[in-house]
């Protein structure tokens, strides 16, 4: 495989990985969900 | 607007399935790998992030928080920034309608491709991949000469569409609790058939070849006007924004619940979706360029031709398995699309419909399915194809990104962008800063005018729309004449008087 799609791989990966384990680890903070 | 009793999602897991999965559906299969091999690769990953963020996000969070600030769908909201916008909500109401309508004619075929799968009906071998394009042609669509010779019905076609529609009322009629709960296995399965997917594809000869066709990156791509073109416009397409749905998916949140980290949350996970769906396509696609010998280009890589015509190819010249495999991609793409036909159905045009006349949920959802089925008859005939090629390019191109245009341009322009900040920042896990005023101002509505012209004015004022003719109308003249029917009617609702709800 090319060095540039091995590259691409692991940065998008980390990339949404890392997003969405923010995201999911701010949850929570805005108050509870029920009315 | 009419009283109605609100529905409401069970829970915040209900809701970020929903919405993840009207969010993911056949698009990040069938367009998004496709759209990185055509634009540089690993160069267009870069773009589309990049359109994500700048408007992707920025538009879900205006259509989640106008829906659940005015606690109705897209026509109500429009009317609570100010009654003589209603129709800007209507609009895209239509533009749900007529997508559903086709969208559950392609989860018919793909049903069809599941039992054909069973016993291989395309064939095994080199023989069969070269003939699957007749297959579908021939056997599964039957298509006639052009969109006036319209044959007849496809009858099998036709009661799989029964099948879908009858199911979709079974779940739509309980509302946003069940269809919140359903989505939760409606995006799982198709999850985890993928990964099966993507397993089966790596360990076939030649995917690597195909994945480096599609994450390879030519940067001097980012240089052209081409790839933020396709960039911006997959992020349009790709986020079920424009649609109407969202607003009400928004409306179905408690007063208290979160928008913004719930938008970040459905964003990334459907782009994340894309990414990893590519490697299930490429891999695929590699390996039937191996196993045929011939290069990327001479292969349906996208559309309806990688899901019907190269997809069945693969499976046909796969060592083992290969019934099995068949039965899994297309069951992957009926569960796809299930969730996204919810979202189009219900929040798109039944919530609107009942926030606006009133009446009992479950009479909605009827009239709903009944009416979407009844113009769905017309795409299952043996013209059916040619039909949902136009109707396609007038309401989820040009009717999607215009109605987004003009309602970025509404909420920045002649409202108060900041008081819908406040309102979501107020119950959200992330707040969100001034940054996403100009956004909505200007960002969004930009790259949404830059796709209209770019990728449809520019071809469809100068030529015929895909070369059709209906008497004196050509295949543009057709377009132009569903997206003004559709603006005149959704003014006559907004002169229509809002009653009230009895429950």
């Amino acid at each position: 495989m090319e060095t540039g799609s091995i590259i691409m791989i692991l940065v998008f990966s980390l990339l949404f990985i890392c997003s969405l384990t923010y995201c999911f680890m701010q949850v929570g903070k805005g108050g509870k969900w029920e009315d | 607007m009419a009283e109605v009793t609100r529905e409401r999602w069970t829970s915040r897991t209900t809701f970020l399935f929903a919405a993840i999965g009207s969010a993911i559906g056949l698009g990040n299969v069938w367009r998004f790998p496709y759209m990185a091999y055509d634009n540089g690769g690993g160069a267009f990953l870069v773009a589309w992030i990049i359109g994500l963020l700048v408007m992707g996000i920025p538009w879900l969070i205006m259509e989640f928080g106008l829906g659940r600030m005015f606690q109705r769908g897209a026509p109500g909201a429009f009317a609570g920034i100010g009654k003589k916008w209603e129709w800007l909500g209507w609009w895209p109401v239509f533009v749900a309608f007529l997508i559903v309508a086709y969208y559950a004619v392609v989860m018919a075929w793909a049903l069809r491709y599941a039992l054909s799968a069973v016993t291989m009906a395309w064939g095994t071998g080199q023989a069969a991949a070269t003939a699957t394009a007749d297959f579908y042609y021939s056997d599964i669509l039957q298509l006639s000469s052009g969109p006036t010779d319209f044959g007849g019905i496809v009858w099998l076609t036709l009661l799989m569409l029964a099948i879908i529609w009858v199911v979709m009322f079974l779940i739509m009629y309980k509302g946003a609790g069940v269809i919140g709960k359903v989505a939760v296995w409606t995006v799982s399965i198709p999850w985890l058939l993928l990964v099966v997917l993507v397993i089966r594809g790596l360990t076939l000869p030649g995917a690597v070849d195909g994945l480096n066709y599609y994450l390879n990156p030519d940067w001097s791509a980012l240089l052209t006007g081409k790839i933020w073109f396709a960039a911006f416009s997959q992020i349009a397409f790709t986020l079920s924004v424009g649609m109407a749905g969202m607003y009400a998916y928004g409306s179905f949140v408690a007063k208290k619940g979160d928008i913004n980290n719930n938008a970040l949350i459905t964003s990334f996970s459907n782009n994340a979706t894309s990414f990893f769906a590519g490697f299930a396509v490429f891999s695929t696609v590699g390996f039937l360029m191996s196993a045929l010998s011939v290069p990327v280009g001479e292969v349906s890589a996208s559309g309806l031709g990688l899901a019907f015509v190269t997809f069945p190819a693969a499976i046909s010249m796969m060592p083992g398995a290969n019934a099995l495999i068949g039965v899994l991609f297309f069951l992957c793409l009926f569960f796809l699309g299930i969730d996204s036909a919810f979202f189009l159905a219900h929040g798109g045009v039944t919530a609107p419909l009942r926030d606006k006349f009133g009446g009992s949920l479950i009479k909605w959802v009827a009239i709903v399915c009944v009416a979407a089925f009844g113009l769905g008859v017309l795409f299952t005939t043996e013209a059916g194809l040619y039909w949902l090629d136009i109707v396609d390019r007038a309401v989820s191109f040009y009717g999607l990104l215009i109605t987004g245009a003009l309602s970025c341009i509404v909420v920045g322009w002649f409202w108060k962008p900041k008081s819908l900040r406040d309102h979501v920042n107020a119950t959200s896990d992330i707040k969100i800063g001034a940054w996403w005023d100009w956004m909505i101002k200007l960002v969004v509505p930009a790259g949404l005018i830059f796709v209209v012209i770019y990728g449809g004015f520019m071809t469809d004022i100068p030529e015929a729309y895909g070369g059709y003719q209906v008497g004196p109308f050509n295949g543009s003249h057709i377009i132009w004449l569903i997206l003004g029917v559709t603006l005149i009617l959704s003014f006559v609702l907004n002169k229509v008087r809002t009653r009230g709800e009895e429950d």
